[in-house]
């Protein structure tokens, strides 16, 4: 009987075998996701699911490329008066909704006085109130003056910009962006179908001509259709993409990348991505009040074993704390002139002098206090990374402890100051996000408590300057300034992978979101 | 459970308004879920609302939670209903042979295999399942399901995770079939149907398997339960969209009315399969329906 | 105890998983004298490196040395098993024993227990971990909550069967305390159904600790622990199998050795117990 069974499972795994190799449809890119959009209406919900997804439903008023210059979308042109709080923009007349009506002022006005109530509103405290002057003009009133309006109703911040057809929004409450039929935006492509933490399938919208000006193309799209499947496991994704189930994965496994780009016919694709990971001492604990003591665990780091053995390879060390890409980011050479790098014994030596003696375990100690403390985080490439930092502490003699928890329960604990040090994540358009570093953003999402004057007095400068080469110097000092205290310790720079088959052609990548419109892509045989 | 799912530390308010909110908008937030009213309020409103077959709204996704449970059960029952198949028929047949043939070869090999079965982590079983399927030969899928009724890209998809959740309850049931089947091959009224001259397997099929089996088929009801744990791991692995995952990433996100709502689900689902199994028995054990 | 050790002694399975597990616990309790590695040393230049002289089992992501990762884990994976049970034991004991003796606790105490016992032991210990947060302490426990039940029904069924014997009954008639009966009577007569039972739950309880580690959910990273490395090794599959399914196959190793000796055990003391319920 058992060899009957063996036979039997031998003869349907070589049907199996024959069949496994998949193709996806000459018109339709099929696009692989490592999490689940779980809701439509731009604004309400963060994650890379919802704006990927929002990013082809809706369009802004404005939309930076990807070399971080501002083009017009929804709006034609804009003006910002002499009282430099009142913006006017002018509005396309050639656009509809995928429901077919019309796009007007009525629309941008009802959004962003939705928008402000919603979780994702701090993007744009600066907002007085917006004004409807004539069908296709917009007056948005700022309570001060700001350079950054601008950039925070991009639609590279996130998509939450994104203008929804405002009777849907009014029709179905609460329930806009949930169910399917709901969703209507003026974008490239309209949601058909959507089975949750499965897929999502979009049709091409035939009347869209009113693409941004940096895309070839402005409009109707080349690819008929796509589809977003979400699958979590790296592995499953990987194997999906090689069967051909998948036409491309925009979060592809790094341990998968090298493997891949030897296969024939598939590439892998390498894109910087504007990140600005790093640890954050809790600066409200007394272990480090002594900056000898931050910056010879700043020494002792070196990122190189962790791209390595984190990343394999695809991610770069950072220098200093923004994205080299990035506007008011330091120059490299600046930021070795305060830090020049990886260097132990230097650390030791800070150790030392800080009164810090090594104990019988190797662990330094003062005071009666061992050198021990304990890391906050949220992802397993963090996890994985403090796995290596470990060990080099433990070599100057410090001892960390990790603490891997939930986003949820991570933001809870940090802002309620529980953690030594926190490691953080972010992706970020503009070096505004130093705004995380400032007094007023405690506990959240400044959870390293830093408040500090120079730190303030640089960073209002970068808000209420409209001076751009002013603006980008205090972000520079501001930057400098931080590391040279140790208040943070840069990390490396993960990057874009994207797995993609040969029949893809011209797809675009940007640093921040990896995809927009899709307006150039085309799928060849 | 209400109380205890609610002392999941993390401020749901605060992971839904991501990472750059002020404090205002997170109150904001709190109050139109209703997280600030006293925790009774909270729960009284729950219990009414359950009745009514509604269980609120995920906190993440905004979708009523009975839907988004409903969503995901067909794939683990369907996961489940596989394995409980798979691992009943094999274990029953080698739990048959076991028996009949006991003290042989075949009954040492079998039953050692089945303790190892038994003392398997199930994410080892998949694990080395994806290995040898999947990598190495290059057979079948390392996960996912592909959404479409009965198709064979579907059932092809079922293979893995079918064979790593059975592969936990097989052991079991190998040896509890082998274990009741000798004793009923002993008693008497077998010896007396081998007296009147019927041969033994016919004595096998017709007297013992079917006395056997009484014990077997609760012990499968209970297994059921057993089999949505052990989907947990399996779903996680496989990549299947099953309730599973869904209580495991309501967890990660603190999306108390899912977490809520999926245990309320899965109790109401265990007292209904002891239930059938009791009606079960009450069908095979002739002994039970004359005492009661 | 003798017949019964000469029985144990000729069930082969259950003296190879004795042995099994002596070696084990000895091997895990000497690590640092095996080893000439720390579980936590890395090398960057010897990553995901299949088993050679210098790393007999091979090294990991980090250049670890896994037969030293093994080895150290061990002490976890015995740790998690042996205080499960003790919770289990400690609390599901004394109620079931309660339920047991005194006719009026049963009803209530035991319809709760059956809820409990009827729930997925994995949900059930997620739950609790989610409550509490990931830690050693919570792995104990939340694999602990689950033992509780069942002692309580294993005992309480064990302490019925005892009540029914003549000596018992004639204990309380000729005036023995309740205590003193529980003590004199009745305790001394479940240690071995209680004994072959632990030993088959501590393989249960290891089962389940390493399942929440697997899932993330346990002891936290780097410690050595056998499901934290399963689940670090399932990224490299492909390249470096051995480096998810070596610490698999010790967890399998050490749960079979336990479960062997318990059937051993079962037989050889004339035990009769329900097949303990899996994780």
């Amino acid at each position: 009987m058992l060899s009957r069974v063996a036979t039997f499972t031998a003869a349907l795994l070589l049907a199996v075998a024959s069949a496994s190799h998949a193709a996806t449809p000459p018109d339709t890119l099929v696009i692989g996701y490592n999490r689940a959009t779980n809701n439509l209406l731009p604004g309400q919900n963060p994650g890379l699911p919802n704006i990927w997804a929002n990013m082809l439903i809706y369009d802004c008023l404005v939309i930076h490329d990807g070399q971080g210059k501002i083009h017009p979308g929804l709006a034609e042109r804009w003006e910002l008066a002499k009282d430099g709080v009142t913006w006017t923009f002018h509005l396309r007349k050639d656009v509809t909704f995928h429901s077919g009506r019309k796009f007007t002022a009525k629309d941008v006005k009802a959004h962003f006085d939705m928008w402000k109530t919603l979780p994702t509103g701090s993007k744009i405290a600066a907002l007085d109130r917006t004004e409807i002057v004539d069908d296709y003009t917009v007056r948005f009133v700022l309570k001060y003056p700001t350079l950054v309006f601008l950039n925070m109703i991009s639609q590279t911040e996130w998509s939450y910009c994104g203008i929804p057809d405002s009777e849907q929004v009014a029709r179905y409450g609460k329930d806009y962006g949930v169910v399917p039929e709901s969703v209507s935006g003026t974008g490239p492509f309209k949601l058909v179908r959507w089975i949750r933490e499965d897929r999502m399938e979009f049709e091409r919208n035939p009347a869209y001509t009113w693409g941004p000006a940096f895309y070839k193309n402005r409009g109707p799209a080349h690819i008929e259709k796509i589809v977003i499947r979400s699958i979590a496991d790296a592995a499953a994704r990987t194997a999906a993409l090689e069967r051909g189930e998948i036409d491309m994965d925009i979060s592809l496994s790094e341990f998968d990348a090298k493997r891949l780009s030897a296969m024939k016919g598939l590439s892998v694709i390498v894109k910087p991505k504007n990140t600005t990971h790093n640890l954050g001492f809790n600066h409200d604990k007394p272990l480090w009040k002594d900056v000898r003591v931050r910056q010879a665990l700043m020494y002792a780091i070196d990122q190189k074993p962790i791209v390595e053995a984190v990343f394999a390879g695809y991610a770069e060390p950072a220098v200093g704390l923004f994205s080299p890409s990035v506007e008011g980011a330091a120059p490299d050479a600046e930021v070795r002139a305060v830090f020049p790098g990886y260097d132990p014994e230097k650390a030791k030596a800070l150790l030392d002098e800080a009164g810090w003696k090594p104990g019988p375990d190797g662990i330094r100690v003062k005071d009666g206090q061992r050198l021990a403390f304990t890391v906050y985080l949220y992802s397993e490439p963090q996890a994985n990374t403090l796995t290596v930092i470990q060990e080099q502490w433990r070599a100057i003699g410090a001892e960390a402890t990790i603490r891997q928890m939930e986003y949820a329960a991570w933001i809870d604990a940090t802002k309620k100051g529980e953690h030594d040090i926190r490691y953080v994540d972010g992706t970020h358009s503009t070096a505004d996000i130093a705004y995380w570093y400032t007094c007023a953003a405690r506990p959240h999402p400044n959870n390293i408590f830093w408040c500090d004057p120079t730190t303030e007095k640089l960073y209002e400068i970068t808000q209420k300057t409209t001076d751009p080469a002013a603006r980008v110097k205090a972000f520079q000092d501001l930057e400098l300034d931080l590391i040279k205290r140790a208040v943070l310790i840069p990390m490396p720079h993960t990057a874009w992978v994207v797995g993609v088959w040969d029949s893809v052609k011209d797809l675009e990548l940007h640093p921040i979101h990896g995809y927009y419109k899709l307006l150039d892509a085309r799928k060849v045989r | 459970m209400f109380v205890a799912v609610r002392l999941i530390p993390g401020d749901p308010a605060a992971v839904l308004a991501g990472a750059d909110t002020t404090s205002e908008q997170i109150e904001q937030i709190r109050r139109d879920l209703g997280l600030d009213r006293p925790i009774w309020v909270q729960y009284a409103r729950y219990v009414r609302r359950a009745l009514e077959g509604d269980l609120g709204r995920s906190i993440h996704s905004r979708q009523p939670v009975a839907e988004e449970i409903l969503g995901r059960f067909p794939a683990t029952l369907e996961l489940t209903l596989a394995s409980l198949v798979i691992a009943s028929i094999v274990g029953i047949g080698v739990g048959v042979l076991s028996a009949v043939r006991q003290y042989s070869l075949l009954d040492h090999v079998t039953m050692v295999g089945a303790l190892a079965g038994i003392s398997m982590p199930v994410f080892l079983i998949g694990i080395l399942l994806v290995w040898f399927f999947s990598l190495y030969l290059g057979w079948l899928p390392t996960g996912g399901r592909p959404e479409c009724w009965a198709c064979a890209d579907r059932v092809i998809h079922l293979i893995l995770p079918t064979l790593t959740l059975a592969g936990i309850s097989v052991g079991m049931i190998a040896r509890l079939t082998r274990a009741t089947m000798l004793e009923v091959i002993r008693e008497d009224f077998n010896r007396t149907a081998r007296a009147k001259g019927l041969g033994e397997w016919s004595v096998i099929w017709r007297h013992a398997l079917r006395n056997a089996l009484i014990p077997v088929v609760t012990f499968l009801g209970l297994q059921f339960g057993v089999l949505l744990g052990g989907a947990v791991v399996t779903e996680t692995i496989f990549s299947w969209p099953g309730m599973g995952r869904l209580v495991v990433d309501a967890i990660g996100s603190r999306d108390y009315p899912v977490i809520q709502g999926t245990v309320l689900f899965m109790a109401v689902l265990f007292v209904l399969i002891n239930l059938a199994v009791d009606l079960l028995y009450g069908v095979l054990d002739p002994r039970v329906r004359a005492a009661r | 105890m003798s017949p019964a050790l000469r029985r144990f002694g000729r069930h082969r399975l259950a003296v190879v998983g004795l042995v099994c597990l002596v070696l084990v616990v000895a091997a895990s309790a000497a690590a640092p004298l095996l080893t000439r590695y720390t579980p936590t040393q890395q090398s960057f230049t010897r990553r995901l490196q299949g088993p050679s002289a210098e790393h007999v089992l091979g090294t990991d992501q980090f250049g670890r040395d896994i037969y030293t990762r093994v080895l150290y884990g061990g002490r976890l994976s015995v740790l998690f098993g042996v205080a499960a049970v003790a919770i289990g034991l400690a609390a599901g004991g004394s109620l079931g024993l309660a339920a047991g003796y005194f006719p009026r606790v049963d009803g209530p105490a035991m319809r709760a227990m059956d809820v409990l016992l009827s729930f997925p032991a994995v949900l059930l210990a997620i739950i609790v971990v989610a409550i509490l947060g990931p830690g050693l302490g919570t792995v104990m426990l939340a694999v602990g909550v689950r033992q509780i039940p069942a002692y309580a029904r294993m005992v309480r069924g064990a302490v019925l069967v005892v009540k029914a014997l003549p000596y018992a009954e004639a204990a309380v008639a000729l005036g023995s305390t309740h205590w003193r009966t529980i003590r004199s009577t009745i305790v001394p007569n479940c240690v071995a159904p209680v004994l072959v039972f632990s030993t088959l739950q501590v393989a249960n309880a290891i089962l389940l600790a390493s399942i929440l580690s697997f899932l993330g959910l346990g002891v936290q990273p780097p410690a050595a622990e056998w499901g934290i490395m399963v689940n670090q090794g399932r990224a490299f599959l492909r390249d470096a199998p051995h480096v998810a399914i070596v610490p698999g196959l010790a967890i399998f190793l050490v749960v079979m050795s336990f479960n062997m000796i318990g059937d051993g055990l079962r037989d050889s003391l004339d035990v009769r117990l329900r097949d303990g319920s899996h994780s």
